[in-house]
């Protein structure tokens, strides 16, 4: 293996302020999972499926903020875009698919949980709010507005050389990406009631032209976008170009794919539950749980 | 209305103590973690091209992080240079006083830059003690199978500013999350 995969894969940055937010979540929701599971054995959220994909979605979150996916991404734009990747679809997707909500929510004191709960149920004050400031155009909005703002070239520029501006970068990521695929995967807590299939499909085929704008542009430019990656060494024998290029190629085709198949898997379970409604007859609709 | 602790719960607690005790437990390595700023882009030194970051920067007294990578380019074209990894690199800060008596009491510190020290592995890294503050010159020397080379460039070493008890907790909360 050479050298240069090696130092790759070997680098680390250590930062304890990220891991310890990590642990904190992780051991929130363990706890609650713990204890959801004593109280009911036969709970569809604290399941088995549900804690592994949490903690896989935390440790892809570690890996993307810490990792040679960081460090090497202030020398390649390739890289930089594989962690974006990571921060914008893997580790959101595999946290809010465990459903974590419900988990935390048992972490808490019996009197705190009550409290939340209150907030959140019927028809109350807060759960409307929630319901009336997260619809899905304006979370759609978020998600790709603040993807198409950071790859502005002086933006994206400062963010390089402030640690600060990067690390407002990552979070903008991380939570937008939370609030965009929440109502996707139907993750607790429901305030938008249950959103339906050709909503969640048309929301992720809208993300699609966005990301292919921007990739084609990068890959088919003649010039540096980013110059910060004009004064960096260079590594793994890309030039500046060919690493914008194959950043451009990545935002293009492998990131569209991935919503591509969110609709695959959402017109799968559609049909799904379309045939199964079909071959069971009228059935009353199940009450939404939190 | 307080939170006190047995109202939290045992997981509540367990968390915040989890918390507080990686904060305090790694306040050393988080001090020691460098990269910087970067003041030399592309600096031909030889058969080799040179960067070099800073951290602190503007360099200051005390602990100081010079981390340098060591690119080599068949061509002698940046686009196509790819960094060295078997190289020796020492960096050494020598005090360029302006008064005669000064020079004897300020003396040149000398460290030797590695990839342990480093975070991107592909670099190398060096801690030195700035004794003085004042005008330095920043030496970076070298030596790898391409053959030795030598690089300096001069630097402003601000004296180590006196904080108070605030000023060195907030510079601690800023260390935990830069």
């Amino acid at each position: 293996m050479p050298d240069s995969v090696i130092a790759a894969l070997t680098t680390w940055e250590w930062r304890p302020s990220i891991l310890a937010v990590c642990a904190a979540f992780c051991i929130l929701y363990v706890a609650g999972w713990a204890r959801l599971r004593r109280h009911s054995r036969h709970s569809q959220t604290a399941t088995v499926r549900a804690l592994a994909l949490y903690l896989l979605g935390v440790g892809f979150l570690i890996y993307a903020l810490l990792s040679f996916l960081d460090v090497y991404g202030g020398l390649l734009l390739t890289i930089h875009m594989l962690q974006h990747l990571v921060l914008l679809m893997v580790a959101p997707c595999l946290i809010l698919w465990a459903n974590p909500f419900p988990a935390m929510l048992w972490a808490l004191p019996s009197a705190w949980r009550g409290t939340v709960t209150l907030h959140l149920q019927g028809n109350s004050r807060f759960r409307r709010l929630l319901a009336k400031t997260t619809p899905m155009p304006a979370l759609y909005g978020l998600y790709v507005g603040g993807i198409l703002l950071w790859h502005d070239p002086n933006l994206y520029n400062q963010a390089q050389n402030n640690n600060w501006i990067h690390d407002l970068e990552h979070v903008t990521f991380f939570g937008t990406a939370l609030l965009f695929w929440w109502p996707i995967f139907g993750a607790s807590p429901r305030v938008h009631g249950v959103v339906g299939y050709p909503g969640r499909m048309a929301a992720l085929l809208l993300c699609v032209p966005p990301h292919v704008i921007v990739g084609a542009w990068l890959s088919f430019i003649e010039y540096p976008v980013y110059s910060y990656f004009e004064s960096v060494p260079r590594t793994f024998g890309m030039s500046v170009m060919q690493d914008q290029k194959l950043a451009g190629i990545i935002m293009w085709i492998p990131s569209s794919m991935m919503y591509l198949a969110g609709v695959i898997i959402l017109l799968a379970q559609l049909l799904t539950r379309t045939s199964n409604a079909e071959s069971s007859g009228p059935h009353p609709e199940p009450k939404e749980a939190l | 209305m307080p939170v006190r602790a047995r109202n939290l719960g045992l997981p509540g607690a367990a968390c915040l103590l989890l918390v507080m005790a990686t904060l305090f437990a790694c306040v050393t390595p988080v001090l020691g973690h460098a990269g910087g700023d970067p003041v030399i882009s592309e600096a031909p030194a030889g058969p080799y091209l040179l960067y070099v970051w800073l951290e602190p920067n503007p360099p200051a007294q005390g602990e100081q992080h010079v981390t340098v990578s060591v690119n080599l380019s068949a061509s002698g074209t940046a686009s196509e240079s790819e960094p060295v990894l078997n190289a020796a690199v020492t960096v050494t800060a020598i005090p360029q006083p302006s008064e005669e008596s000064d020079r004897e009491n300020l003396q040149a510190v000398s460290a030797v830059a590695t990839h342990a020290q480093a975070t991107n592995k592909l670099f190398y890294e060096a801690r030195l003690d700035l004794a003085g503050a004042g005008p330095h010159l920043i030496t970076v020397n070298v030596e790898a199978d391409a053959g030795s080379a030598e690089y300096e460039f001069p630097a402003e070493v601000s004296p180590k500013e006196r904080q108070g008890i605030l000023q060195k907790f907030l510079s601690w909360l800023r260390q935990l999350f830069a």
